[in-house]
């Protein structure tokens, strides 16, 4: 818009140009016209950055610059002896009226704002701040009037910006503040409705605020709380570490979980479980009262205190039984051949022959019991020890015919499927055997009231992948209820009428005491498989 | 010494049988031998469906019995050979036995309980008051046996008759029962006593007893 370079030298010379008698720069104009007008002030007026202009009294143009032009758009010799309300209509009736007054009271005008426009009407936006200045002639008469006008659409603009920017600032602000309220009022309410104990606290563990629910809980009102650590109100065994927790706060880290006892009004104490934050100089913490669960779990500990107490004695009990059967079947065959040796050489005449057969079995039974001895020990000392490595098949065959006896009497066949390349297993031979017997016994013990059905027992073992094998123990009996399935395992659980719930307990231990996994699944249509896999020397 | 005790069991008398049943060969064995040694006779079986199988003989015996037996429990044994009236007395042993399991056993009849290893004299001493006990049945089952065949030579008005007067009913009340004369009640009952080979009316009564042929005075 703005034409920099078009100032030529055209200097008004129509009309007739009034005197001006202002002291500035139009003020030579008049002496333009008497003298020619020195080419470096024409050049100012020209390139002036205000609007200049000179008018008659009659509001016609007698000089103007560039600048001003560009209101209207009309190059500056079209200005010139034509009136203002011919040039740019919009404005005449203004300056008719401030030329008006000017003549009237000969005081110049100054700071009005004009709105200047084109006829087109594209530069309707601007805004110029004009002076109004009368040229009075050497007798008083106002000559002309000097017009100075000031481009300020930019300053207005951002004027009205700023106001705007003001307005919206002030706006944010009073909705800030509204929010800001809301919020505090929220967050308020969390404090004041929490059961959670809430604290803030500086990092020496002096309470600077405490939240209701302090009260709730210990009864203390705040005002007892704030201004002091929370020491005093420590049940002595925690104090130790509460002190070491506030310590590692103070030092700037979290506190995840802690847990401590403060004391209630009436002297009774809460446990409380902590989560503390350290931010700047303050400690942010929450508690929240645990006391029932810390009692539920206390009683929960004592209850299985006692259970594992009951189990250990009634496995002692029952070891005993069974150790003590063990060995007392030996002494009382030998205490019985002794008796009757002795009957038999105090008889007249003395059966010899008898009474060697009883000493013979005497030593046989005497061997016995010391091998029920030896296996016992065995049994306990552990399954750290792998043993030598173990026949599996060799052990199924001779625990079968242990067995032998037994499953006759109970009318059960047994069908042998062994995989004739097993490697040996790094296995306890004594602890196998109890596994197998146990596991045989079991499955003899499950086809006792099966009669619709022949009673077979079918032993199975392969060779599984690196090294491993497995065997497996399937019964023809009822099968395994699935409310059973899980706690079979589990010791004390029996659904054998005599049963003591020992034997698949201990069984699972020494297999899994040999690296080992020993599981059990029911088959179709009835009967169920107990497989026990034991790891290779390679694993 | 127990010896001499042995041979107290009198010398006309069928031979005593033990019976032992024990899952342990060696125990079966020791007490064979010790029994044996004493001049019983005995005879061990392995499992309580070996021994079921043998006929018992009609001599005093009586059972040693393991209580924890492979398949079935001895106690469970015992009240099996109850519920078949089985009446041989049984001597309990057991490798590890408690008071529950003893007390179960007395109760049901059993004539002692021994923990292994015992001593053989108190065996002994349980054997032979199994042995006696079980003779004084077999007497007393004879008793009857002998009763029954003495009744049933009896006419069954006979029958009748010493039903109704060991019941306690008068010579008339009877005869108004039957209907028959009074005297006639006096011949039928001479004849009852002297089949019967009783002694006296009280001895009458008490075999009217043992055969359970009272009639109860209405």
């Amino acid at each position: 818009m703005r034409k920099r370079k078009a100032s030529p030298r055209r200097a008004p010379r129509r009309g007739s140009a009034p005197r001006p008698a202002a002291k500035r720069q139009p003020s030579r104009r008049p002496t333009d016209h008497a003298q020619a007008p020195l080419p470096a002030l024409q050049l100012i007026y020209d390139t002036a950055p205000v609007g200049l202009a000179f008018l008659s009294p009659d509001c016609r143009y007698v000089q103007i610059n560039q600048r001003l032009t560009e209101i209207c758009g009309i190059p500056v010799a079209d200005h010139i002896g034509r009136s203002v309300r011919a040039t740019v209509p919009q404005v005449a009736e203004q300056v008719e009226a401030l030329v008006a007054a000017i003549k009237r009271t000969g005081q110049p005008i100054t700071g009005i704002e004009v709105r200047g426009q084109r006829a087109d009407g594209s530069n309707a936006d601007h805004v110029w701040l004009t002076h109004w200045h009368p040229v009075k002639g050497s007798r008083g008469r106002i000559v002309g009037i000097n017009v100075v006008a000031e481009d300020v659409t930019a300053r207005k603009r951002a004027e009205h910006e700023l106001v705007e920017r003001e307005r919206a600032l002030r706006e944010l602000n009073e909705t800030l503040e509204q929010r800001v309220a809301a919020e505090t009022h929220e967050r308020l309410q969390i404090w004041t409705v929490t059961e959670d104990l809430l604290v803030v606290a500086d990092r020496e563990g002096t309470i600077l605020g405490v939240n209701p629910a302090w009260t709730a809980t210990l009864g203390w009102p705040a005002s007892e709380l704030v201004g002091k650590s929370s020491a005093w109100l420590l049940h002595p065994d925690d104090r130790d570490k509460t002190q070491a927790e506030q310590i590692r706060l103070g030092g700037g880290r979290k506190t995840a979980r802690f847990e401590n006892r403060l004391r209630r009004q009436d002297g009774t104490y809460r446990w409380l479980s902590w989560k503390a934050v350290p931010d700047r100089d303050r400690i942010y913490a929450m508690g929240r009262d645990v006391t029932e669960l810390k009692d539920a779990e206390q009683d929960l500990r004592n209850v299985r205190r006692e259970l594992a107490e009951v189990s250990r004695r009634t496995i002692m009990a029952a070891m005993t039984a069974s150790i003590a059967h063990e060995i007392k079947q030996p002494l009382g065959a030998i205490v019985a051949n002794a008796n009757a040796g002795q009957r038999w050489l105090a008889r007249t005449p003395p059966k010899h022959d008898e009474a060697l057969e009883c000493f013979h079995d005497i030593a046989a039974d005497g061997h016995r019991a010391s091998e029920v001895i030896q296996s016992i020990r065995a049994m306990f000392e552990g399954g750290e020890q792998p043993g030598g490595p173990l026949d599996v098949n060799a052990l199924i065959r001779e625990t079968v015919a242990i067995l032998h006896n037994e499953l006759e009497a109970g009318g059960i066949a047994v069908e042998l499927d062994l995989a004739p390349q097993l490697p040996p297993a790094p296995a306890h031979k004594g602890q196998m055997q109890q596994v197998v017997l146990n596991l045989l016994t079991n499955a003899a013990d499950a086809m006792r009231g099966v009669t619709e059905r022949r009673r077979v027992l079918t032993v199975m073992s392969e060779a599984v992948a690196a090294d491993a094998i497995a065997v497996s123990v399937r019964d023809a009996g009822p099968g395994i209820a699935p409310q059973d399935a899980a706690r079979i395992f589990d010791a004390f659980f029996t659904t054998k009428q005599h049963g003591m719930g020992m034997g698949l307990a201990i069984c699972k231990s020494i297999v899994e005491a040999h690296g080992g996994h020993l599981s059990v699944a029911s088959e179709a249509p009835h009967g169920a498989t107990f497989r026990f896999v034991l790891p290779g020397d390679a694993a | 010494m127990s010896v001499e005790r042995t041979s107290s069991v009198p010398r006309g008398d069928p031979q005593p049988v033990v019976f032992v049943v024990d899952d342990d060969e060696s125990v079966r064995k020791g007490l064979a031998s010790l029994l044996r040694s004493v001049g019983l006779r005995a005879e061990a079986f392995a499992t309580a469906g070996e021994f079921l199988a043998v006929k018992l003989p009609h001599t005093p015996c009586c059972l040693i019995l393991d209580v924890r037996l492979p398949g079935l429990s001895g106690l469970d044994f015992q009240a099996r050979l109850a519920s078949a009236r089985i009446e041989i007395p049984i001597i309990f042993i057991t490798g590890h036995g408690d008071i529950p399991m003893t007390v179960r056993a007395m109760k049901a009849g059993a004539v002692e309980f021994l923990t292994k290893p015992f001593r053989d004299q108190d065996l002994l001493d349980a054997v032979q008051v199994a042995l006696e006990r079980d003779k004084v049945r077999h007497r007393s089952e004879d008793a009857i046996t002998a009763l029954r065949e003495k009744f049933a030579t009896l006419t069954p008005r006979e029958q009748e008759v010493m039903a109704c007067v060991t019941g306690g009913l008068l010579n008339k009340q009877v005869a108004a029962a039957i209907g028959i004369t009074e005297n006639t009640v006096k011949v039928h009952r001479g004849n009852v006593t002297r089949k019967m080979g009783a002694k006296s009316f009280a001895e009458l009564v008490r075999m009217a007893d043992l055969l359970g042929v009272r009639r109860q005075a209405s």
